[in-house]
């Protein structure tokens, strides 16, 4: 997984718990590359996850709850690193519909190897939108909070709901229903 | 600050100076990788360069602003002779060009040009070079390409050659010529020097060509080419302007240079030409014309010399003539006179002038000749000699013809209309109207626009017919004859009289020429031949007519002769219609009886020694129509001879002093036109040859005499 993440996520928990819970962190994580992340780089996935765990065995908080809230941050962040892939859409459906077939694009031109989800859109007849999920790296969690942070990027006007299916193999599936609240 | 914190900074800080100095790694094998794929990108498209400059067929250099070749593909090491590129590297290609039209180190961003360079093995070639701007290895270089074109070049070459030279004989033709000229004549100009054309014409070529083949005719230019070549032409210039014509231009300072070009022309012209085993001398006329006397430009120095060289055939060749403003005037005058013509054919400026042709027999006057006149604004009348010459050369024959023949109808017409009946109108036709059928047609259309009888239009040809093509002149008249018009054989014994086609001729008539007329009271000869000429028509069921009668004795002796028709001045000139009128309206316009009547008995002289004997001759002679002198000796009657002119004279064998064959021998070159006659009664075989041989002795009397012999040789007699 690129460093960038790796450092997103630590300055989320540093904004949310402060240095020290940081440090402790990673000291509890012990991560190979030592806690010392590059954007550019290359580290492994399990780090992010020992140090999540390890967050999450030190604030109480469950490990999904941390996931989906560093989600609703990523997003955020993202967002302001490149506001002109979101001038293009209007709303929180478009957007959605665009991640697969616009935004993944563009993340495998540049990061080839990148391992990112499947993500297929489906507008209902009710008027919302089904978005499933598949994917080997099992963040669905991290999905669910970007949602969320991708609604209240567009007004907050929509509510998100999640259905688990049963793992497909190694890939993990869920279903986000996205709808007017 | 409590040590937890502190010690949880130092950690982050930590942490930040690894991720930082991994960061550095990072860049810097970054780095290295985009070098190695620039690298890789730039070897393979300079690779890829290379390989589609080895590819291609057309030579390319590359090479520095200063010329050192860089790189070459394999056509241009070969192009340049090279076997191997390295040959070429670093080596400078400004220095392989030997002659440049352009400066190929001039600025701009390609030049064009063709230049000549030297090959490996020293040889050169002929290339065509563009030159762009370009850039290798980083540093502006230019990029080359070479286009051999030496055998373009070589074409080019060739052709030009033989656009301007010709092909057998290898000389300048009439382009190159006139493109030289051009160039004397601006120098001559620059120098105030003079320039000579001579153009000749080989006098017996023509000859050469039809009686001995083209061949031949082939070796006698090359020949001709030879001689003049070899001339001493001092800057100058032969040519061939086709067929036998050939022009010399060469600079000349005064008439005596002039003179003695010509005489170099002559000389060599003169020197015979061996063909067939046979020695043939040529000769030529020349004509001459000179810068800046006789012309500015070439054309016309060119046209005056073809001029002058005329004047130099026509009075009769070998010989150089000297263009004159004369010989212009002459020709310009005939060209006004020409212009004139051809508008007068068109405006009814010609006229018809009719002359009588009458029945000897009878004085009737049976048909007319038609004869063409033209009645001129500017020159007044002009007879057929001044211009029928001019009209064959320049084509307007037919014209004049056809304008003939259309007056001659129209007029027959007309004369029917007043009353006159059909009257027999003869026109002449051209040998030149007989080499197609055009003139069938139509004198076919003229008939038949005119609703006139086709016996009424008499043809006269010519008996020479077209000498190139008989048969077809003879297919011609034939048809002519089916329409139904007469025909007449026009100037009968002055041509190529061939019997054999004479035979053939469907004509009524046969004209005989004036020129035999015109002897006939004085000439012998001439009078056999209107004799001859007369028998033969009426052997071949002709009537035969004498034209050119100017004399009542031309007309009797034509009478007596046994001609039909006469046609001559002694009845009347060609007259106007109006006038021919009067003529038309007379039953007879010759009184006949006045032919018939001679107005002197012939003379006869007779000269024997023996009374008796003249006697027996006088009482014979004196039934006859006869003038007769007796005499008893040659003596006596060689005196009177001398004054007294005789038809006949009669003599015996046996006089005193001399004998009759003596006698007579001299008789004959007094009087030679009489009839020599010997009385004798020798049957001596020797002697009677002598008389033959040596007095030329025409009849002999055979003593004793039979007086009916003597009046049949007497009869035969004219005064």
């Amino acid at each position: 997984m690129k460093g960038i993440v790796f450092n997103e996520f630590i300055e989320f928990v540093e904004s949310a718990q402060g240095i020290i819970a940081v440090d402790a962190m990673i000291s509890a994580a012990n991560p190979a590359s030592g806690g010392a992340y590059t954007a550019a780089g290359y580290y492994d996935f399990q780090e992010l996850v020992s140090m999540v765990v390890a967050l999450s065995a030190r604030c109480g908080t469950p490990v999904p709850d941390l996931v989906r809230g560093f989600g609703e941050y990523l997003f955020g962040k993202l967002v302001a690193q490149r506001s002109e892939l979101l001038r293009a859409m209007p709303d929180v459906y478009t957007f959605l519909e665009s991640i697969e077939g616009q935004i993944h694009v563009e993340v495998r031109r540049i990061y080839p190897d990148a391992d990112l989800p499947k993500l297929e859109t489906e507008r209902r007849s009710d008027g919302s939108l089904l978005l499933r999920y598949r994917s080997r790296r099992h963040l669905a969690d991290l999905a669910e909070g970007m949602i969320a942070g991708c609604i209240a990027h567009y007004g907050g006007k929509h509510k998100v709901s999640r259905q688990d299916f049963l793992d497909e193999g190694q890939v993990q599936v869920a279903e986000f229903t996205i709808c007017h609240e | 600050m409590s040590e937890e914190l502190e010690g949880a900074l130092r950690r982050a800080i930590e942490r930040e100076k690894k991720a930082r100095q991994y960061a550095e790694g990072l860049v810097e094998e970054r780095t290295e990788a985009l070098r190695l794929a620039y690298e890789k990108m730039r070897i393979g498209e300079e690779q890829e360069f290379f390989d589609v400059l080895s590819r291609m067929p057309c030579a390319v250099l590359l090479a520095q602003s200063s010329g050192e070749v860089a790189l070459a593909n394999p056509a241009a090491i070969e192009l340049l002779g090279f076997t191997q590129e390295s040959e070429l590297i670093g080596r400078n290609w400004l220095g392989m060009i030997v002659d440049d039209e352009i400066d190929p180190l001039s600025q701009g961003v390609q030049e064009d040009a063709a230049v000549l360079m030297r090959r490996a093995n020293g040889e050169f070639s002929a290339v065509h070079i563009i030159i762009g701007s370009s850039a290798f290895l980083g540093s502006p270089a230019r990029i080359i390409i070479l286009h051999d074109v030496s055998e373009q070049r070589r074409l080019h070459q060739q052709l030009r050659y033989q656009a301007t030279h010709d092909g057998l004989i290898g000389l300048p033709n009439r382009h190159r010529l006139l493109e030289k000229l051009g160039q004397y004549i601006a120098s001559a100009r620059m120098h105030s020097a003079g320039l000579s054309v001579f153009f000749i014409d080989l006098d017996k070529f023509k000859f050469i060509n039809d009686s001995m083949g083209h061949a031949a005719g082939d070796v006698v230019l090359c020949e001709v080419a030879k001689r003049l070549q070899n001339l001493p032409l001092a800057g100058g210039v032969a040519a061939r302007l086709g067929g036998d014509e050939f022009v010399v231009a060469v600079p000349t300072r005064n008439a005596l240079e002039r003179r003695q070009m010509a005489q170099y022309l002559l000389d060599a012209m003169l020197q015979p030409i061996r063909l067939e085993r046979v020695d043939q001398v040529m000769g030529s006329s020349i004509g001459a014309a000179q810068y800046p006397e006789h012309g500015s430009d070439a054309e016309m120095l060119l046209k005056r010399a073809d001029i002058a060289m005329y004047h130099a055939k026509e009075n009769g060749g070998s010989a150089v003539c000297y263009f004159t403003e004369h010989m212009q005037e002459a020709l310009d005058s005939r060209y006004q006179l020409e212009v004139r013509l051809r508008h007068a054919i068109s405006h009814d400026e010609l006229v018809l002038f009719y002359q009588p042709q009458v029945d000897l027999s009878t004085g009737m006057l049976v048909s007319v000749e038609a004869l063409v006149r033209w009645q001129s604004p500017d020159y007044g009348l002009l007879f057929p000699g001044a211009f029928i010459g001019l009209a064959e050369e320049v084509g307007l024959i037919r014209d004049i013809g056809a304008w003939v023949m259309v007056a001659a109808c129209k007029q027959i017409l007309r004369w029917h209309q007043d009353g006159l009946g059909w009257v027999r109108v003869a026109v002449n036709v051209s040998p030149l109207d007989l080499v197609n059928d055009e003139i069938v047609k139509r004198v076919a259309d003229t008939l038949a626009s005119h609703g006139i009888p086709p016996e009424c239009l008499e043809l006269e040809i010519t008996e020479s017919l077209s000498i190139s093509d008989p048969e077809m002149a003879l297919d011609i008249i034939a048809r002519i004859k089916a329409l139904g018009v007469a025909l007449a054989i026009d100037d009968f014994g002055v041509g190529y009289s061939n019997l054999g086609y004479l035979k053939r001729f469907p004509a009524e008539r046969l004209k005989i020429d004036q020129s035999f007329v015109r002897g006939l009271s004085h000439s012998a000869h001439d009078r056999a031949i209107v004799a001859t000429i007369i028998q033969l028509a009426r052997s071949l069921s002709m009537q035969a007519l004498a034209e050119g009668v100017e004399t009542e004795e031309e007309a009797r002796i034509l009478l007596e002769l046994g001609a039909q028709l006469i046609q001559g001045y002694w009845i009347s000139k060609a007259v106007p219609s109006e006038e021919l009128v009067l003529m038309l309206r007379k039953m007879c316009v010759l009184d006949t009886r006045q032919l018939q009547a001679p107005t002197h008995p012939p003379k006869v002289l007779v000269i024997d020694d023996q009374p008796l004997m003249l006697d027996v001759i006088q009482n014979i002679l004196s039934t006859l129509p006869l003038e007769v002198q007796y005499m008893g000796s040659a003596e006596a009657a060689l005196e009177y001879l001398a004054d007294n002119p005789f038809a006949a004279i009669i003599c015996d064998y046996q006089l005193p002093g001399e004998n009759g064959i003596s006698f007579l021998a001299k008789v004959r070159i007094l009087q030679p036109s009489a009839v020599r006659i010997l009385i004798t009664a020798s049957t001596d075989l020797a002697v009677l040859r002598e008389a033959i041989n040596i007095a030329r002795v025409e009849h002999f009397l055979q003593k004793p005499l039979d007086p009916a012999q003597l009046i049949a040789l007497m009869s035969t007699l004219r005064a």
